[in-house]
């Protein structure tokens, strides 16, 4: 760009300097010109007072006094020769320059206008009249050089007229020249640098990108591109507000490049995300030693607003050229390796691989396939009973959701909710189940089934979501449904993660009427204390310990303090994952409320579940654990 | 100053006949005379130039034979002759009075400056009597004299193109 705009200047100044050429050229002429005329006017103007000085002496035909005459112009050096003549031709007296032949007046063809020029001489011929009376005529040769140098002066000043002004102008534009250099170079920089951290721009980043793997089309060597992408900075911004998100972005900006060699280059991608060009390694792990150098520096605390915040780093690391040939692809793959670092569990680096361009190739189609799910019913919900111990009866149902994929058949939950919990599609599959248990449960009492609160799993979107409480109320309302006849679940780890937050959810929602049970419980890091003060009803005890008992001593201790402690507090527990008969006997000697597994019932589709329940004759027992 | 005589000037000033034969001192100083009145202004002009020479003047043939015309010539000249009376003298412009009749002078200088007319003569001493401008000989030569006080006081302004030509001038203003 900058050799453009040096062409660009040269060209502008021939143009000016041609400009300026021609115009002293016309100049040159006209004043050629000019000269000529004035010298012309001049010459005639002479001879006519020559002529008229003369008449006197022609008349009377006196060449003495004729020559007297004459002599008065040997004062001019430009008259090289002049001639006074009778009518007939006759020389009446001559004046000759010294060193200067004669013209041969008579052989020059001196037309009506009484002049001529030849060979750097200009003749003029005037007729000398007495009373209108041709007397006689004057001739006169005159010396062009005169005017050559007159012209040779005029070039000279007009040379030094414009080298001057060319000067002075040069010299005043010059600060105008520099502030348009400064505006071009500040132009260059703001179209190649992010504005917030002076990093390079996305634009320069993937120029940078194209021109080394152009170079590696010629050359061999390895170069790594790292996607970096800051964990929790959303947070801070939604916070803090974007003012302090700028600062924060800025120290992490100057952390991540103190981090880099001077011939590496690190740009702002966009947001929170950043790219980092490794030139010219020996090894791979030159890159993953720069990601965890990275991550490490960004461990370090941000003191934001008097308050310590962390914020994580997931880095991706594609190698050049091996992982791709564009600047567009090397960037995807990048981001696809970040997206990896990022699932497993963040502050992490990972490589670019087949297999993780599987993984999200697999995550795409599979979130595709939500959508497609979603709007083609593909979706079934299948309850599992909670059944009190000694009589077998039914206390509860757990709804839970099922995937008929049209190829894939179906498929289980843990493999498809993660991909939907990280996107807004965990919210709309939510709704679903929301609206589906509602939609079961009135037919259900339509149909005369007397049926127990169904429990219904919420996840980390649905439950940060401000109007949980309202569309759970709204759907029920809409199916002329409680509060009492649904039961909602969250994760121990999820209503633990931000205990003020879920504190006032579970509380609202407490309020609004419905049983609260916490899912997994034991997996999580609960708080005692905490735990004391939320509205919760119920505890599920976690399969894991479930599996356990009877096996594993520590398992058994763990389920006998759970129980003790919901006993403590005043809450129902309920085992999941009952298998085996033994396992009930532990459980019921210790006093769980209830179970939940395939011991006391299988998840069941709806249908069937309803004529499980449709009244039975008196002598069936009504224990589910008979429909196994 | 001085008025060099050639032989060339009968191409300009007289007729091309003359121009074959050797051309005579009378001849000359008629072309002289004929040309004379280029070179002079009166105050009172009149249409046309009387030119009178005294009955039986040597110089009537010559005048007779080049006046007129001459290519400069304006106003046509008329040549006359006249006697003694004074009466007949106030028609003329230019008066030629040759050496024979120089005893004229007095009462002609005293008509030229009442009727405004030039006096040419031929002469030593003639200025001092009167004449305006004299024609003399010297060697092959004819020489000019002017007294321009007499000019003047008969309102008569020669040119200073004629005046250069001249031998000597005299009665300049001052």
């Amino acid at each position: 760009m900058i050799q453009r705009n040096l062409r660009a200047k040269k060209s502008l100044y021939l143009a000016g300097f041609g400009t300026i050429l021609i115009g002293l050229l016309m100049l040159l002429f006209q004043q050629w010109y000019s000269s000529r005329e004035t010298l012309v006017k001049e010459a005639q103007m002479l001879a006519a007072i020559l002529g008229a000085n003369a008449s006197a002496a022609l008349v009377f035909n006196d060449p003495v006094a004729a020559e007297e005459v004459l002599r008065t112009s040997t004062h001019s050096p430009m008259i090289l020769e002049a001639r006074l003549q009778q009518p007939d031709g006759r020389v009446l007296a001559r004046h000759l320059a010294s060193n200067v032949t004669a013209t041969n007046f008579s052989a020059e063809p001196i037309g009506e206008s009484g002049f001529l020029f030849v060979s750097g001489r200009l003749l003029v011929q005037e007729t000398v009249l007495l009373n209108d009376q041709p007397v006689g005529q004057v001739l006169l040769a005159l010396d062009l050089a005169s005017i050559k140098q007159h012209l040779y002066r005029f070039l000279l000043a007009l040379g030094l007229i414009v080298c001057t002004t060319a000067l002075i102008f040069w010299l005043s534009s010059r600060q105008l020249r520099r502030q348009a250099h400064a505006a071009e170079l500040a132009l260059h920089h703001q179209a190649h640098h992010d504005r917030l951290t002076g990093l390079a721009n996305r634009f320069a980043f993937e120029a940078a990108l194209e021109q080394i793997l152009k170079h590696y089309q010629r050359s061999e060597g390895l170069s790594a591109l790292l996607f970096l992408d800051v964990d929790g900075f959303k947070k801070i911004n939604d916070h803090f507000g974007h003012h302090v998100g700028d600062n924060v972005l800025l120290e992490i900006a100057n952390r991540l490049k103190r981090c880099i060699r001077s011939s590496d280059l690190i740009a702002r991608l966009g947001g929170d995300e950043f790219g980092v060009i490794l030139t010219d390694i020996d090894h791979p792990d030159s890159a993953l030693r720069l990601a965890n150098k990275m991550i490490a520096v960004l461990a370090d605390p941000f003191f934001i607003k008097g308050e310590i915040s962390h914020l994580g780093l997931s880095v991706g690391i594609a190698l050049i050229p091996r992982d791709g040939n564009t600047a567009e692809d090397m960037l995807t793959h990048a981001d696809m390796a970040m997206y990896q670092a990022k699932n497993t569990g963040r502050n992490q680096a990972h490589f670019f691989s087949d297999a993780i361009a599987d993984l999200v190739h697999h995550r795409i189609s599979m979130e595709q396939d939500l959508r497609l799910a979603l709007t083609q019913n593909q979706f079934f919900l299948a309850y599992q009973p909670q059944v009190i111990p000694a009589t077998g009866a039914l206390h509860g149902l757990e709804a839970l959701i099922r995937w008929q994929h049209p190829q894939k058949g179906l498929i289980p939950p843990n493999t498809f909710i993660p991909i939907a919990e990280e996107s807004e599609l965990i919210l709309e599959i939510g709704n679903w189940v929301m609206t589906k248990v509602c939609q079961d449960i009135q037919q259900w009492s339509r149909a005369g089934v007397q049926v127990p609160p169904v429990s219904i799993n919420l996840s980390a979107r649905q439950f940060a979501c401000p109007t949980l409480k309202d569309d759970l109320l709204n759907c029920l309302q809409q199916y002329g449904l409680s509060p009492r006849d649904v039961e909602v679940e969250l994760t121990e780890s999820l209503a633990m993660s931000n205990a003020e937050l879920s504190s006032r959810t579970l509380h609202e929602i407490s309020k609004a009427g419905f049983h609260l049970a916490i899912d997994d419980f034991g997996t999580g890091y609960s708080s005692l204390a905490y735990l004391k003060r939320l509205p919760v009803n119920k505890l599920k005890i976690d399969r894991s310990f479930v599996i356990g008992l009877g096996e594993v001593p520590e398992d058994e201790a763990i389920v006998v303090a759970i129980i003790n402690m919901a006993k403590a507090l005043g809450l129902m527990v309920v085992a999941e994952g009952v298998e085996t008969r033994e396992q009930a006997e532990i459980l019921e000697r210790y006093g769980c409320d209830l179970f939940q597994g395939y011991l006391t019932g299988r998840p069941m589709p709806a249908q069937q579940l309803m004529a499980l329940l449709l009244p039975q004759p008196p002598s069936h027992s009504r224990s589910v654990a008979a429909a196994n | 100053m001085v008025l060099g005589l050639m032989l060339g000037l009968a191409s300009c000033a007289l007729p091309a006949q003359a121009e074959e034969r050797s051309v005579g001192e009378q001849e000359l100083k008629a072309a002289l005379i004929r040309n004379i009145p280029l070179f002079v202004q009166w105050t009172t002009p009149s249409p046309r130039l009387q030119l009178c020479v005294f009955e039986a003047s040597p110089m009537g043939k010559a005048l007779a034979e080049i006046v007129p015309p001459s290519a400069a010539t304006t106003r046509p000249i008329q040549l006359q002759q006249v006697s003694d009376n004074p009466e007949e003298w106030r028609q003329c412009q230019i008066f030629w009075v040759d050496g024979e009749r120089i005893s004229s002078l007095g009462r002609l200088a005293a008509a030229a400056r009442q009727h405004s007319i030039l006096l040419l003569a031929e002469g030593i001493g003639t200025l001092d009597r009167g004449a305006m401008i004299t024609l003399s000989v010297e060697g092959s030569r004819i020489l000019l004299d002017v007294e321009q006080g007499a000019a003047q006081a008969a309102g008569i302004t020669i040119s200073s193109k004629l005046l250069r030509l001249a031998r000597s001038v005299r009665g300049t203003r001052p």
